[in-house]
């Protein structure tokens, strides 16, 4: 049987290149692995040395300015140190000791630093940088933050949305916002995570997350109603209850029903049992929820109605037939 | 270039007649499943890399505190595990979940399991009941329900008569009563951020993300403190370390890059979350199948698809759950046949979806995929070795050509592993010592050596004996009228 | 001027913790995690306070105060927290917490907390 285009040199050629492309695969596992160690090896040591002399900064009073002056000057792969442990304080930290720790990062050329770091052509780099400028929380960069939302790779724009929470105004709720619109693979939880915290600090901001429950993008509402619930704010009920009721997209629904959980009033009671007969589980489910967390006397009616129907997913939940008033 | 030399008997005749037919079919079986491992690589280190980036992003200790509006029951079905029950539990209680309870179902267990449990958390009687409805069935009998005293103590003990796991994760499931549900082995160690980050595709995309899962690697050789993860290492016994590498391959390449195909079509039962609504209507697991976890998402598949519903199966790498794997070969022989039995099980009981454009990308690729390539594999592995073997043996062939082949055939294998290990080693955030690789690369050279074509021989005998049984079985399943749904 | 533990699996709060108390007068001895801190109360019966973080890897900050009162310690505990949800307060108090720090903290409050808690007899 002769097979021409079967030759000894094609043969040889493919066993030789798969070995190859074995070894150099071998070869490039261990050579990540070894700058993986070493990296994490130098940041470690580095880190050690950094620490103390970054706690006794924030905590002496009053300040050694030896001290301040040996961490303002610190250079290379140290300062980076001294920059992160400085960033790390920010986070955990407030009071007179916090202040002192922005006004040496601005001295050691912070944010100019990092509005250059801010350009750079790597997506990791952009990130670190929008990431530092959050904790700063500079006035002068609240533009900047913004704009990285738009950026075109997920890691930086989920970043900049998580900034963005320590920049609370209307202008920053909609960048948010926009991300959802944009569809861009930004985590829920940071999303929801950074409208929290900014309809927390800011009236504006949560006007405009009121605003954006009519917003024509799904995924805007959805996203609204879930905020507003965890804002505990009752005031909002009848909108959500509307938007349970009214919404043709089940996914608002859902944050809808999620959200009366927190906020719901007597009056959502209606729109609430609506939802227990929607055709989607999580709806039922979340809207029955809602249900149970109304004082017992309010949503009776609702619950027995609902146990009549003897859903089984809804089952599990039902509170026992002695514990309903009046049924 | 003259393949076969022969020397012109009928015994070279015979031999050239099967060659023949065998060597084109074989060479393209070889040539389809070299593709098929270079897509399922590509796509896996897509995935892995989105997945890593993802991580760094979602740093998970600032957003635990963030508002997570999905509930979890964690089920654990548990025959006989006294000595390890009371702190798989507590372990699970201390996940880092924010609204999370536990179920735990005592599947008629001969020793003091139930005692433990009823000692350690001060189990008193519950009025929750295990309410089998709808598509769910609960075969074995309810002794009794109970749960933990103190009320901050999210615990429910259901007391059955031994029905076997799958019924009892059914019995666990119809008493949860929260929005997801995982299943999970008493003898399983979970990272404490687990299940956090394996509920992430669901908070994205509440009503799509059906079912996720996780990664699941071998806990031998590994340090656990408090049913915790504290050190990863290489295990000692051969048997372990290969398998070690066989479930690198697994995870990191099958079920990543099926994922990012969006053709997930196995969710292991030993780290799966699903939402609760979807198990009551697809009925749970079925307790007549050996690979119920594979039924439970082919099951998952065949209902969405037929009601169009717009739906993802999601794998997430970083979540990782820890599993004891056999050292010894007796247990590994019955475990690897067992495997491979279920495999069949399931392939014949949705045999219906098998191209068949109605079910997409499941029917027309993966199911296909899995038929050839995964049920048939150990089939051509070991009749292809044997056929080259004879033709050396009877001097039909070149031996160097056919050393060739084997050599490429080998090289190709290696190469599949060690780009599995690269792309575990760019994406991973632990630390695997330069020893451990090392090892890993040894493995992945030895196995070729008699591991693959042992557990080779182990699968065909489960196919075989499931063959064998399956004229009952057969008409067990009509009869139950199972082709309607 | 008491003999202190703090413990927390971020490095930079344990630094700070420490460092503080320190220069409060106490005695400090750190730890990186619940199991390392039980090692560590074994070793020093004189430890009358800790400063634990709520969120630690494998055994969590409430595990450890539920696993010390069990054992009958009569340990102050003040509970550095980032989570100020109700659940896991409440949680905390019956559990065997003393007091609650949510973070971010003033350093100043913490040496001030920890002064009326060793105060209190």
């Amino acid at each position: 049987m002769t097979l021409p285009w079967l030759t000894p040199h094609l043969l040889v050629t493919v066993l030789v290149t798969v070995w190859a492309l074995v070894l150099l695969t071998i070869l490039a596992t261990l050579l990540s692995h070894a700058a993986r160690v070493r990296t994490e090896r130098s940041q470690r040591a580095l880190d050690e040395a950094a620490r103390p002399l970054v706690a006794r900064f924030v905590l002496d009073d009053p300040v050694d300015p030896g001290l301040r002056a040996t961490l303002r000057d610190a250079r290379g792969a140290f300062g980076d140190r001294v920059d992160e442990r400085l960033l790390a304080v920010l986070e955990g930290i407030t009071g007179e000791g916090r202040e002192r720790t922005v006004a040496l990062l601005v001295d050691r050329g912070h944010p100019a630093r990092l509005r250059r770091r801010a350009r750079s052509r790597r997506a990791l780099v952009r990130a670190a940088a929008i990431r530092r400028l959050g904790r700063l929380a500079l006035p002068a960069d609240a533009d900047l933050v913004r704009r990285a939302t738009a950026d075109r790779a997920p890691v930086v724009s989920s970043v900049a949305a998580r900034a963005l929470a320590a920049y609370p105004g209307a202008a920053s709720a909609q960048a948010v916002l926009d991300l959802l619109r944009a569809g861009a693979s930004v985590p829920q939880l940071v999303v929801v995570n950074s409208l929290i915290g900014q309809g927390e600090a800011d009236e504006d901001a949560l006007a405009r997350i009121r605003q954006g429950l009519e917003d024509p993008e799904a995924r805007v509402r959805a996203a609204c109603a879930q905020v507003l619930g965890e804002l505990t704010s009752t005031a909002d009920a009848p909108l959500l209850g509307e938007l349970l009721r009214r919404d043709p997209t089940a996914g608002v629904q859902l944050a809808a029903a999620g959200a009366l959980r927190r906020v719901g009033r007597a009056g959502a009671v209606p729109a609430l049992l609506e939802g227990t007969r929607s055709a989607w589980g999580p709806v039922r489910l979340q809207a029955l929820q809602a249900l149970l967390a109304l004082p017992r006397e309010v949503a009776a009616p609702a619950l027995a109605e609902v146990a009549r129907r003897g859903d089984p997913l809804l089952e599990p939940l039902l509170p026992r037939p002695a514990d309903l008033p009046g049924s | 270039m003259d393949v076969l030399e022969l020397t012109g008997t009928w015994v070279d005749d015979a031999v050239r007649a099967v060659l023949l037919w065998t060597a084109i079919p074989s060479l393209l079986y070889f040539l389809a499943i070299a593709v098929q491992q270079g897509v399922l690589v590509l796509m896996g280190w897509v995935d892995v890399r989105a997945s890593s980036a993802r991580r760094d992003v979602l740093d998970l200790a600032e957003t635990a505190t963030a508002p997570v509006s999905m509930s979890l029951t964690v089920v654990m079905a548990a025959y006989n595990e006294s000595a390890v029950i009371a702190e798989s539990v507590r372990s699970v209680l201390a996940l880092d979940y924010p609204d999370h309870e536990v179920v735990v179902v005592n599947d008629g267990s001969t020793d003091d399991t139930l005692e433990v449990l009823r000692r350690t958390y001060d189990l008193v009687p519950s009025d929750r009941e295990v309410r089998a409805a709808g598509n769910l069935q609960v075969r074995g009998a309810v002794r009794g329900v109970l749960e933990a005293r103190d009320p901050a103590v999210p615990l429910v003990v259901v007391d059955t008569e031994n029905s076997g796991r799958a019924d009892a994760s059914n019995a666990g499931l119809a008493v949860s009563a929260k929005d997801l549900v995982v299943f999970f082995d008493a003898d399983s160690v979970l990272d404490a951020d687990a299940l956090l980050l394996a509920v992430q595709p669901f908070l994205d995309d509440p009503l799509r993300v059906v079912c996720t899962g996780g990664n699941i690697r071998a806990v031998n050789g590994c340090r656990v403190v408090a049913g915790r993860v504290v050190e990863e290492g290489m295990p000692r016994p051969w048997l372990a370390r290969l398998q070690v590498v066989e479930y690198l391959r697994a995870f990191s390449l099958g079920r990543a890059g099926w994922s990012r195909l969006g053709a997930l079509m196995l969710v292991s039962g030993a780290f799966g979350v699903y939402r609760r609504d979807m198990l009551l209507e697809v009925g749970g697991f079925d307790a007549d199948t050996i690979g119920e976890d594979f039924e439970l998402t082919m099951s998952l598949h065949r209902w969405c698809r037929r009601r169009r519903r717009a739906y993802r199966l999601v794998f997430v790498a970083e979540p990782t759950c820890w599993t004891e794997v056999p050292e010894s070969r007796a247990v590994l022989q019955r475990q690897r046949s067992r495997w491979h039995r279920g495999l069949w099980e399931v392939l014949w009981k949705h045999r219906g979806m098998l191209l068949n454009p109605r079910y997409g990308r499941i029917g027309m690729v993966g199911l296909p995929s899995f038929w050839l390539f995964e049920l048939m594999a150990p089939l051509f592995e070991l009749v292809g070795l044997a056929l080259i073997l004879l033709a050396i043996a009877v001097g039909a062939i070149d031996p160097v050509l056919a050393l060739a082949a084997l050599g490429i055939s080998l090289g190709i294998g290696i190469l599949v592993t060690v780009l599995a290990m690269l792309i575990e080693e760019g994406a991973r955030r632990r630390r695997t010592t330069v020893a451990d690789l090392g090892v890993m690369v040894l493995c992945a050279v030895v196995e070729n050596l008699g591991y693959r074509q042992l557990t080779a021989v182990w699968r065909l005998q489960g196919w075989w004996q499931a063959l064998r049984g399956s004229t009952a079985s057969w008409g067990e399943m009509t009869r139950t009228g199972f082709a309607t749904d | 001027m008491a003999h202190v533990l703090a413990v927390d699996d971020d490095p930079d709060i344990l630094e700070l913790v420490a460092l503080k108390l320190r220069s409060a007068g106490h005695t400090v001895t750190t730890a990186g995690s619940g199991e390392r801190a039980r090692d560590v109360l074994a070793a020093h019966p004189d430890i009358e306070l800790a400063v634990v973080d709520h969120m630690l890897p494998g055994m969590t900050g409430v595990d450890l105060v539920r696993a010390l009162r069990a054992e009958g310690s009569a340990l102050r505990v003040l509970m550095l927290t980032a989570r100020s949800q109700e659940r896991d307060l409440v949680g905390g108090f019956s559990a065997g917490v003393d007091d609650y720090l949510t973070k971010p903290f003033s350093p100043r409050e913490l040496a001030v907390r920890v002064r009326a808690l060793l105060d209190r007899r």
